[in-house]
């Protein structure tokens, strides 16, 4: 079992979104460390552990995803197609974070294997409320261990 | 959410502990307690063949301890996600192993989380709470 604080990856193009989200973390009690990839190909090196990602003191495996759907070059849901067919990182928890409410996205990400659905909240206060909740749940969470060397070495891109 | 909530655990103090906070919570109406696996498949299969018996709603939401008789959490697990009716609900275990190897393998099976059963009446009263918060009230789920 992982010890050290949880951490999570948020896969968020925009950068207005990804302050805001910064803020809500800082505001919010709890003991959950915020990470970035800025789009779906980044998030794919960085899970993948490629470049300087390798650094894993730097750059520290997620213990939770948060997944946008909406990305530039690679959508939100091929990133979570790929981390659940690389069998490495197929335990890797992957929570969809994004506008979209309408029904076919909410089946389809499941469809894939989302750990779960939110949709963005629209005010710094429901933000504050559902980090919350998200703290309150993965942060009492038993994480899985990330995938062995050997292992990773093994991960399709 | 109108859709049931199972709720699979065949310890009774645990059940009652659980009810109890359902109760409080306000969904005790659509919880759905199912004490085994078989009662679990069971329940299955009224959806699968609702022509068979009483039918049953596909359920939001799964809460799933590992260690039921019949039938162990992990195959039920592994029989929700290898239906097409069923591998979109939500699954979330519960349970009280700390086992790493055991964390690993259900969410490799698919599951949404897995979250600590403590011995603690408050602190199981509060992650009972923290699942319904969140998984009812926040989550999206499929239909």
């Amino acid at each position: 079992m992982r010890t050290e604080k949880p951490t999570v990856l948020l896969v968020e193009d925009n950068d207005d979104d990804y302050q805001l989200m910064q803020v809500a973390f800082q505001r919010t009690p709890g003991s959950l460390e915020l990470l970035r990839a800025e789009d779906g190909d980044v998030a794919l090196d960085y899970l993948a552990g490629k470049d300087e990602y390798s650094d894993r003191d730097r750059y520290p495996f997620p213990h939770l995803v948060l997944l946008d759907i909406k990305l530039p070059r690679r959508s939100g849901f091929e990133v979570l197609d790929w981390i659940r067919k690389n069998s490495p990182l197929r335990r890797l928890p992957v929570v969809m974070f994004t506008s979209s409410r309408h029904t076919v996205d909410v089946n389809k990400a499941y469809e894939l294997g989302a750990s779960g659905y939110f949709g963005k909240p629209e005010s710094m206060k429901e933000l504050a409320i559902l980090l919350g909740e998200l703290k309150n749940v993965w942060g009492r969470l038993e994480f899985p261990t990330e995938a062995d060397p050997i292992a990773k070495t093994q991960i399709r891109q | 959410m109108t859709r049931p909530v199972l709720y699979l655990e065949d310890t009774t103090s645990d059940a009652q502990l659980a009810m109890r906070e359902f109760t409080r919570l306000g969904v005790a109406d659509r919880v759905v307690h199912l004490k085994d696996g078989s009662e679990l498949l069971n329940y299955l299969r009224c959806i699968e063949h609702p022509d068979q018996g009483k039918p049953n709603d596909v359920p939001a939401l799964v809460i799933l301890d590992l260690g039921v008789p019949e039938v162990h959490g992990m195959q039920l697990l592994n029989i929700l996600r290898s239906r097409s009716q069923f591998r979109r609900i939500p699954v979330v275990i519960f349970s009280g192993s700390e086992d790493p190897k055991m964390v690993a393998a259900a969410y490799e099976a698919g599951a949404c989380s897995f979250i600590w059963k403590s011995g603690q009446a408050e602190q199981f009263r509060n992650a009972l709470k923290g699942i319904i918060d969140y998984w009812t009230n926040l989550n999206q789920i499929p239909d």
